[in-house]
């Protein structure tokens, strides 16, 4: 049962978050799935920096009812003090209001530990773009089975209005099949040759790994110091959401 | 009549930690006051607490995990060695273990052959010799150069290797000693690794409890020696979760694949509640881990004023990190009896230096994890206990 106190510092900081989503209007992407959902927050939000945009992605992973407006408002857990949960308010009130530095884009990671909990999280945000990493057992317990998680995952992905992108995971059976009923444009990306954006000739590197990117006949080299498929994967999402929302941005100057 | 078999523990003289055994005899004796065990006197912070009682609530930790452990603990690892310029692939490379010592012992019985010799420096963790005798190593003490603030003499280390030795094995920062190897001598060690083809398994437990500007560097971050680099490290000392027993170990796939054999055939996978409480300690605690950093650092002042009035009965090394002192005392008496006098007559429980090998003969080691009254208590104690001698 959740204490008062908790209910309080939820309502409070959605509050926020819903003041500042009217007064700076930033593009959500939202990263969703079992695992991989803070390496992939950080590649996309370093790739999309790089290319200069004002990005915004908490470096923890900070995904839940009270974690996400956190990422959003750019405020730190007030741990295990009451005083620094109060200033943690008091600072959400002042960057929802005043914060000169709201980006344009902010990246944020949905968690959920139970049915349902996905539609409260989308009642606070409307992604635009939309990733989905992996459907694994972590977190099944209350789901009752993984093709559970994977339908929850899913609500994100219909959400997408029809402008938007679905990224997903190739690689994983369920992700894969994913957005199949919602509106927006879908990019699967994977090892295997049927992926829509292509990860091959992948090989270690001085510092890391590389491998080539085949999507939209384009072949792009990308590099991650982290190794490992989940590297490649975030990497390569990076890449193709960077490209998707230089068009979207073209599309809305011409 | 059949006699059970010789038990290979005994033949083989593996022992229980000396340091556990002061604290079960300290424990009979009344009003004692104990700087033995490494055990910080904080609780776990609550905010680990609560994640984990979440965990529980949620019926998240019922079950067991992947082996290697939760894929959302690993990544929050991966990501966070980033931050240490190492660069791990979680899912082959790193473990969750029961403790940083599952860690050890797995990594030595998946390394070892039955002779194979594994470099220890003398003085440093008295469980290490144990852990090598499990798995069936030997260990070869190179002493640390006490005059020289307990530095390492690389060329010592160079000459303790042959052909059998297969590990070194190091606490940075160490314990007893407090001391921090710095990034020239660990660059060396891992060249001299590479020369050789042997591990060297780098101990972190104390990682975060540094006092002074000296930067971190592991030489894990250089990707020309990385892969003969194990790096091991534990929430139990600056989070105040000795309990819990969880760590993790990050070192090269191929190795740490089959370690996971080994670490799979001991626990199965580190408690899961545990492995909930440490992401939470990684996610949400750096704040809190600044102050528990800040009060130990404030608790070795303490301490070594006080211990600087004991002079010259007392002499030591000024500890930059962890949370002991480690000072050499004047007398002529094996520091087992010292520390057995000191418990019997003052009724302060240290650890006898020869505990952590054969240069830690003729000190004690004192921790200043303990609360501020004992530190005080403790000393007076010491202080009047030597004045009659
Ligand atoms: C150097 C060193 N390594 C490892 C350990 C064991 O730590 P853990 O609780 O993670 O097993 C200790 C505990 O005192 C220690 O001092």
């Amino acid at each position: 049962m959740k204490t008062i106190a908790r209910t309080i510092l939820e309502w409070w900081l959605h509050g926020c978050v819903r003041i500042a989503l009217v007064r700076f209007r930033p593009m959500m992407i939202a990263i969703v799935g079992s695992t991989d959902k803070t390496t992939t927050k950080l590649a996309i939000s370093a790739e999309l920096r790089s290319h200069g945009h004002r990005v915004r992605a908490h470096v923890k992973s900070y995904n839940t009812s009270i974690g996400l407006p956190l990422a959003i408002l750019n405020l730190e857990s007030g741990g295990s003090s009451a005083g620094q949960w109060t200033r943690v308010m008091a600072a959400a009130l002042w960057n929802c209001c005043f914060d000169d530095d709201f980006p344009n884009i902010i990246v944020v990671e949905l968690g959920v530990d139970h049915p349902g909990e996905m539609r409260g999280l989308l009642r606070l945000i409307t992604p635009i773009i939309c990733v989905i990493t992996t459907v694994t057992g972590e977190y099944v317990t209350h789901f009752g089975d993984l093709e559970a998680v994977a339908r929850e995952f899913g609500t994100v992905a219909k959400m997408v209005p029809s402008d938007g992108l679905v990224v997903l995971n190739n690689n994983d059976l369920r992700v894969k099949e994913l957005g199949k009923n919602g509106q927006a444009k879908i990019v699967r990306i994977g090892h295997a040759a049927s992926s829509d954006a292509v990860i091959q000739d992948q090989q270690s590197s001085q510092v890391g790994q590389q491998w080539t990117l085949t999507y939209e006949g384009k072949q792009t080299t990308c590099h991650s110091i982290g190794t490992g498929r989940h590297n490649q994967f975030a990497e390569s999402a990076a890449v193709v959401v960077d490209q998707w929302i230089d068009r979207h941005a073209n599309q809305k100057t011409v | 009549m059949t006699q059970p078999m010789p038990l290979r523990t005994v033949r083989e003289g593996i022992e229980l930690s000396p340091i556990k055994a002061m604290e079960l005899k300290a424990s009979a004796i009344p009003d004692v006051v104990s700087l033995a065990q490494g055990i910080p006197s904080f609780d776990t912070l609550d905010i680990i607490k609560r994640a984990a009682i979440d965990a529980i609530r949620d019926g998240k930790v019922s079950k067991y995990s992947l082996s290697p452990g939760l894929p959302a603990l690993r990544e929050a690892i991966e990501l966070d060695l980033r931050g240490d310029h190492l660069y791990y692939d979680y899912s082959k490379e790193i473990l969750i273990t029961a403790g940083s010592i599952e860690a050890i012992t797995a990594i030595l019985l998946t390394i070892l052959e039955p002779g194979s010799e594994v470099v220890i420096f003398s003085p440093s963790y008295a469980s290490y010799p144990q852990a090598v005798k499990v798995a069936h190593g030997k260990v070869v003490w190179v002493s640390l150069d006490e005059d020289n603030g307990w530095s390492l003499n690389l060329d010592r280390v160079e000459q303790a290797i042959t052909p059998q030795t297969r590990v070194i094995l190091f606490a940075n920062p160490n314990n007893p000693t407090g001391t921090v190897i710095g990034r020239d001598q660990l660059q060396a060690l891992a060249k001299l690794a590479k020369r050789h083809s042997i591990y060297l398994l780098i101990d972190e437990v104390y990682k975060e409890l540094r006092y002074s500007n000296q930067p971190y560097w592991n030489p894990a971050s250089d990707p020309t020696v990385k892969d003969f680099i194990v790096t091991i490290y534990s929430f139990s000392k600056i989070y105040a979760m000795t309990g819990w027993r969880v760590a993790f170990a990050a070192g090269e796939a191929s190795l740490m694949q089959e370690v996971l054999k080994v670490h799979d055939a001991l626990v199965t996978c580190a408690p899961v509640v545990s492995q909930y409480a440490a992401l939470a300690a990684l996610e949400l605690a750096k704040t809190d881990r600044e102050d528990v950093r800040k009060e130990l650092e404030f608790r070795r002042n303490y301490l070594c004023e006080r211990l600087d009035r004991l002079k010259p009965f007392f002499t030591y090394q000024f500890p930059t990190a962890s949370y002991f002192v480690f000072p050499r005392y004047r007398r002529d008496q094996p520091s087992v009896e010292f520390a057995n006098e000191l418990l019997e007559r003052a009724h302060v429980a240290v650890v006898a230096g020869s505990a952590f090998g054969p240069a830690g003969e003729h000190h004690i080691r004192l921790c200043f994890g303990r609360a501020r009254e004992d530190i005080d208590r403790a000393i007076s104690r010491i202080a009047s206990y030597i004045q009659i001698l």
